[in-house]
């Protein structure tokens, strides 16, 4: 099985569970926020940042 | 001659110093304004009457003892339901925190009280100031929403029940109100202002800001709230300006530049047009205003703000979840949910990201006085199940850059437009000169017509 095929059926049983759990409507709600959420993981990963740039965190100056 | 209720907090401040104003009729047309319109626009979780009479009482002492006399001297403010209060609930908009009165203040209501305000009360918020709505509704409009998270405090300010309010701002939610409710919005600079004492939602997204009805109103609450907290370890030790001395005139035309980049394709038609109808207004009154180019990390700025967001809020309530997960709203709980999902890694990146952007804006914001977009990309939505759009202030609490919210007309349906201005860091004083420039040649002042 490939890997495309893999994520396919797993995305069918977790849609599956999501709407057993949540009713239709939210499992669509979340289904959506997952996928804009992978978008924005894969996005920030994919990205070209300098290797020297540092996370700031709490640093104002 | 305008109402108690309708002068600006700088009005209010120099007639109480004259001696022409007493903190007590000041009280006494605030309490009536909240009487007659509360119940319509619920902006208020507490307000103990009683505790504000003391205070009211012990102003007006103070005024006939002593020559010197605080800031705000016997001027009612409201404070987001946020931030800790010893002597009034602070439930965080949330049903875990119902009765919870905190063992300390937050640092800046008792700079407020050290200057002479009267805290008049706790004003509604989302839930811990995300995305599940209070139940306040559009002075403007009952049937749309104010904004939030910060839904009472403008409610409240649009509607003359108090002349300024305390805000937050994670994504959007001082700047996003102040425009849906058409007044002035202040986020300062990240670590400007100290967040010691405030529910967290992310902490290095986490701004305190304000709502007031004037950019003048600002500088004066900034003054009051500005500066450096050992208990806020964000917080800046740099000076804190007399940031009124800088909107004394003359004031000089300011340098503007202005973004389309993803502020045109995601505006509403008719937010666009009144952006460009008020931008030549500003050029018409002689400011220099050019297009600016904005750096590539720009289009990383939402990705990498709902990666921090999620894994910041999953770490602070993590503890608490667990015990309540039921008593959490579902956006609230999403955001909990799905920020537990997310490698630390891809945190630390999102995290490269902030810098990333920040470092590119510094450069751009050293040419220019001020960058312009309209506050939000439409007028406050119908509806009070969401609480609108905070994609327009993303990018700048985010990089942590000082941003001023402006109203400037109604649109077709009577409601309030707004023009964003962001400035660079730590220079408010050139920020709020050039929005109060812009408000002086736009000449527009909003007040709902409530009855």
């Amino acid at each position: 099985m490939t890997l495309e095929r893999k994520e396919e059926n797993l995305q069918n049983i977790l849609k599956e569970l999501a709407e057993r759990l949540w009713g239709n409507e939210r499992a669509k709600e979340l289904a959506l926020i997952l996928q804009q959420l992978a978008h924005s993981v894969t996005a920030v990963a994919n990205s070209e940042i300098p290797l020297e740039v540092e996370p700031a965190f709490f640093k104002t100056e | 001659m305008p109402e108690l209720y309708q002068l600006s907090l700088v009005e209010m401040s120099e007639l109480i110093r004259k001696k022409k104003l007493s903190p007590l009729d000041l009280v006494t047309a605030h309490l009536q304004r909240i009487e007659a319109l509360e119940p319509k626009l619920k902006a208020w979780v507490s307000i103990d009457r009683e505790k504000v009479w003391e205070q009211a009482r012990q102003r007006e002492q103070i005024l006939k003892r002593r020559k010197k006399i605080g800031l705000l001297q016997g001027i009612p403010i409201g404070v987001k339901d946020i931030f800790y209060t010893v002597d009034l609930r602070t439930t965080g908009g949330s049903k875990i925190f119902q009765d919870f009165f905190p063992p300390y203040e937050a640092t800046v209501v008792t700079k407020l009280k050290k200057e002479g305000a009267i805290i008049l009360g706790k004003t509604a918020t989302t839930e811990f100031a995300y995305a599940d709505p209070a139940p306040t509704r559009n002075p403007w409009n009952l049937e749309h929403t104010p904004g939030g998270s910060s839904s009472g405090s403008a409610a409240a300010v649009a509607s003359g029940m108090c002349p300024a309010a305390l805000g937050s701002q994670t994504g959007g939610s001082v700047l996003r109100p102040a425009a849906y409710c058409g007044i002035v919005g202040f986020k300062p600079t990240y670590g400007r202002i100290s967040r010691h004492g405030v529910f967290a939602l992310a902490w290095t997204l986490d701004h305190v800001g304000f709502l007031t009805r004037t950019v003048a109103d600002a500088a004066l609450m900034l003054k009051v709230l500005a500066g450096n907290d050992p208990n806020d370890q964000a917080c800046s030790s740099r000076p804190v300006p007399d940031y009124q001395k800088f909107l004394k005139p003359p004031l000089a035309a300011p340098k503007l530049g202005i973004i389309r980049e993803f502020y045109q394709e995601k505006s509403e038609r008719e937010v666009w047009n009144h952006f460009e109808e008020t931008i030549e207004k500003l050029r018409r009154a002689g400011a220099k205003i050019e297009d600016i180019k904005m750096p590539p990390s720009l289009a990383l700025v939402h990705d990498a703000h709902r990666i921090i967001m999620r894994v910041e809020a999953a770490a602070y309530h993590e503890k608490i979840f667990l015990h309540h997960r039921d008593k959490y709203g579902p956006k609230l709980r999403e955001l909990v949910e799905t920020g537990f999902l997310i490698s630390g890694v891809d945190y630390i990146q999102a995290q490269k990201v902030k810098t990333l952007f920040r470092k590119e804006m510094d450069e751009i914001m050293s040419k220019y006085d001020g960058l312009l977009t309209p506050t939000t990309s439409s007028a406050a939505p119908r509806g009070l199940s969401s609480t609108g759009d905070p994609w327009f202030q993303v990018p700048w609490s985010l990089s942590g850059l000082p941003t001023i919210a402006l109203p400037t007309g109604l649109n077709g349906e009577g409601l309030p437009l707004s023009l964003q201005l962001v400035g660079a860091a730590f220079k408010e004083e050139k920020l709020l000169a050039a929005a109060h420039w812009c408000e002086k040649a736009l000449q527009v002042s909003l007040f709902p017509p409530l009855s």
